[in-house]
């Protein structure tokens, strides 16, 4: 057993391997921070060099670069309000607000640290009781999904109280968006009235780009034209959101960040457990965070205005998905994710099949894999330390110095991924109906929600009446999703109960 | 290690592939192909699957085979319409060329009105050859095929079986072998591989349908049980599993990564390029990365290739016209 640990750490901390994690994670950080480049992106263009790599380092930079992008994605998503990545969606709810009352770095660190403690934590659960989760884990087939989906759908849709009604059509409008394109089951068109376009789908990057950050750029651009305006009529001088900054008042106190326990913890665990879920993912581990642990703040009316448990929550949870969704590819050579399948990918390309049969075989890799992923975090922490305080600075730059550049940087992410101009034109439609959608006080959100989990709730509604034969009662026939629907029924129970006091 | 955003990459590899394409323009001569400028070959799906990782090996060992660098370009999208439009609007000189399983090939303009059809291509060098494999659960009563057809047979339309996309390359070999022995099962599609397997280790399903690669460390842990494979002969990870021809069932519809040109490139050229890419492919080096790879290179030599696709053309066209022909 030391001997075994031993030649582990003398794998996992040889130069090559240290730099290669270093290497990915601050790569990670960057192409996280960049809207439109997610992890998963760049793990895909990293394979063919991977390819000629030892097996130590090239996993090492797989994970560094994972783990990079899912704290990567917030940096955006606090300073412009643009997702860095679809993880990173939740995020913003509260961490935008947090930036525009001109607190950016207090919101990047709690950001950070709930990253790194959500990472660290389902890293640990990885190494401890895999085997356990992964058995719960692989009994999520598609009535569970179909239960997980429409919970987490009806808990983000009714954040806001009073706006119920205007949370489900939102959540409706993006699951019908998501439906745009090609029948997964039959491959016919859908609402592409003739356009092969529209028969490929909206784009991912496209739709939530435009949503959050080409209608706020609109609105902004929108309002400094006005001040503009009654700037030269009443000869007055605007201050700009850069004039007033204070990076001293703008500090965060690890005993101020203790405070947020509860909503730290609430992430860590709801990541790590929907990360080990085959299928799931960053995006619903964050948007889930976020939404238990609105439920459990002391706080909740603070949320959505600027909260630091409301960036908390959904940080640790996307990120708690780091080392969770390696559960299924170890225990059963099932990839959970897009990033868990690039994983395994580079596993099977070093010769190595991902599966129960590797821990057998191959015990000191995967320990040192396991060793890596912890010191990974480290130099997340690390190097993230170090940019922030610039990346805070650098958000409060006047709007209209930053919005082109957001704006251009958008159009270019967008058109970069697919080498098509028609993503563009929905970028700025999206960007028209997000401007549209904050007018009438719609939130967005439940659209962005309903957009991403729209094609997951779907095949898991489909693949659940097909095993049921198109009988309802098969919704309801197993102990997983009867829970599931039990959980929520109870929370919505208190949640109202307490709403009426 | 060089890493580049997607879009630096695209414009370098642009650039990379355009300075060239300049210079060289209108000196094409006949007789130096292919070594006047480096060999496009587009792949129709993302980084990262099998078949970038085939055309990566390709890649690593042509140059001093074909005299020429082999660029890899993926250009997923639209079912791999995208590139394989793009490949057949490319001039036909053979430095265009695009490795593909049958489904862009064949499957799409087969069921849908693309601008092109099967006999629009030409097969010049298949890299590998990968078995359809239906699988069940150890637990299954009889793991075994008459096994699973007795108890398809029992309940007509009630047994689950899954098997990646709808159409797909795993989905066809169902299908087909429906069509031939008259039974029924309830077919539940997936998103590929890794729900397949969860599916049938879960008990979800009785019987999947999926590339033998996909589950080879679960037959190797004991935990589902091979009983058929859709290929001409056993294939050598799997000796013990028989093949449906040998149960008596005519499903031969092996998955290929080939690389395929335009049926307008000369034939001259095709036969060159076949011939070059076939020795370097006879590299110690070639064979270790494919090792590595989990791939098993196919010896096939060019006319039986050219046999093998009129093969899979026939096989798909009965297929899918018998569905839509009931």
């Amino acid at each position: 057993m030391l001997e075994l640990l031993i030649s582990a750490l003398d794998v996992a901390l040889s130069p090559t391997v240290l730099i290669a994690v270093l290497l990915g994670v601050i790569l990670g950080v960057t192409v996280g921070a960049i809207p439109g480049i997610s992890g998963d992106m760049a793990m895909a263009l990293m394979l063919p060099f991977v390819f000629t790599m030892d097996i130590a380092p090239a996993i090492g930079m797989l994970m560094g670069l994972y783990k990079g992008s899912l704290f990567g994605g917030s940096i955006s998503a606090i300073m412009f309000g643009v997702p860095g990545t679809p993880g990173a969606a939740a995020t913003i709810l509260d961490g935008f607000p947090l930036k525009q009352a001109g607190f950016p770095n207090r919101a990047l660190h709690t950001g950070l640290y709930s990253s790194i403690i959500g990472d660290f934590t389902s890293v640990l659960v990885l190494i401890f009781i895999a085997t356990p989760l992964a058995v719960l884990a692989l009994q999520f087939g598609p009535r569970e999904f179909f239960a997980l989906y429409a919970v987490s759908i009806v808990i983000i849709a009714a954040l806001d109280k009073g706006r119920v009604a205007l949370g489900f059509s939102a959540a409706a409008v993006g699951i019908l968006l998501s439906m745009v394109g090609r029948d997964p089951f039959s491959g016919a068109a859908r609402y592409a009235f003739g356009s092969t376009d529209l028969a490929g789908g909206l784009g991912l990057v496209p739709v939530l780009i435009g949503l959050f950050a080409v209608s706020e750029i609109m609105l902004q651009a929108g309002r400094i034209f006005r001040e503009r305006f009654a700037h030269l009529e009443a000869g007055v001088r605007q201050r700009t959101a850069g004039e007033g900054y204070d990076p001293d008042a703008d500090r965060l106190s690890l005993r101020e960040y203790a405070t947020l326990w509860r909503a730290v913890v609430t992430g860590a665990a709801t990541g790590t457990f929907v990360g080990a879920l085959p299928g799931a993912g960053a995006t619903l581990a964050g948007f889930l965070s976020y939404g238990l642990a609105k439920r459990v703040s002391r706080n909740s009316d603070r949320f959505g205005k600027g909260s630091l448990e409301g960036v908390a929550a959904p940080e640790a949870g996307n990120s708690a998905t780091a080392g969770a969704t390696l559960i299924p590819l170890f225990a059963f050579g099932v990839p959970g994710s897009g990033s868990a399948a690039l994983i395994g990918a580079a596993f099977i390309i070093q010769g190595i099949t991902p599966g129960p049969m590797m821990i057998e075989s191959n015990l000191t890799i995967v320990y040192a894999i396991f060793i890596l992923l912890l010191y990974g975090s480290i130099f997340t922490l690390i190097t993230s330390k170090l940019l922030l305080p610039h990346y805070a600075r650098l958000s409060m730059l006047p709007p209209r110095y930053i919005l082109p550049v957001v704006l251009a940087l958008a159009i270019l992410g967008t058109y970069a991924i697919g080498n098509s101009t028609f993503d563009v034109w929905v970028l700025l439609a999206a960007g028209i109906v997000g401007v549209a959608m904050r007018g009438v006080g719609m939130p967005i959100a439940p659209v962005a929600l309903g957009f991403i989990l729209g094609p997951g709730l779907e095949r898991a509604l489909r693949q659940s009446l097909i095993l049921g034969f198109n009988e309802p009662g098969y919704f309801f026939s197993g102990p997983i999703a009867l829970s599931i629907y039990g959980i929520a029924a109870t929370l919505l129970l208190v949640f109202v109960l307490v709403g009426r006091e | 290690m060089r890493e580049f955003p997607a879009h630096r990459l695209r414009c370098l590899r642009a650039l990379l592939i355009c300075i060239p394409l300049c210079l060289m323009a209108g000196s094409a001569r006949a007789d130096a192909f292919p070594t006047e400028r480096p060999i496009r070959l587009l792949t129709p799906y993302g980084a990262g699957g099998g078949i970038d990782i085939a055309a990566r090996i390709l890649s690593a060992v042509a140059e001093p085979h074909l005299g020429t660098r082999v660029d890899v370009v993926n250009m997923p999208g639209a079912g791999g319409l995208n590139a394989a439009m793009f490949t057949l609007d490319a001039k036909p000189d053979g430095y265009t060329l695009m490795i593909s399983d049958y489904g862009p090939l064949i499957t799409l303009p087969l069921r849908e009105d693309t601008d092109y059809g099967p006999e629009d291509w030409t097969p010049v060098f298949q890299i590998t050859e990968i078995a359809p494999t239906f699988v069940v659960h150890p637990d299954f009563p009889e793991p075994t095929l008459p096994g699973v057809m007795a108890a398809a047979a029992r309940e007509p339309g009630r047994l689950h079986a899954t098997h990646g996309a709808f159409m797909s390359s795993s989905h066809l070999p169902l299908l087909r072998l429906e069509q031939i022995s008259e039974l029924r099962m309830n077919h539940v599609p997936t998103l590929g591989g890794g729900e397949t397997l969860q599916f049938l280790l879960a008990s979800i399903v009785s019987l999947a349908v999926t590339n033998s690669s996909s589950i080879a460390s679960a037959v190797e842990g004991g935990s589902v049980a091979p009983v058929a494979v859709a290929t001409r002969q056993r294939i050598p990870e799997l000796p013990e599993t028989p093949t449906l021809l040998e149960l008596g069932y005519d499903v031969v519809m092996p998955v290929w990564y080939t690389i395929f040109a335009p049926a307008d490139v000369p034939e001259p050229r095709r036969r060159e390029l076949a011939a070059r890419i076939a020795s370097a492919f006879d590299t110690e080096r070639a064979r270790s990365l494919a090792a590595r790879a989990s791939i098993t290179l196919s010896g096939t030599d060019y006319d039986s290739l050219q046999q093998a696709y009129a093969d899979t053309v026939a096989t798909v066209t009965a297929t899918i016209s018998a569905l839509q022909n009931p």
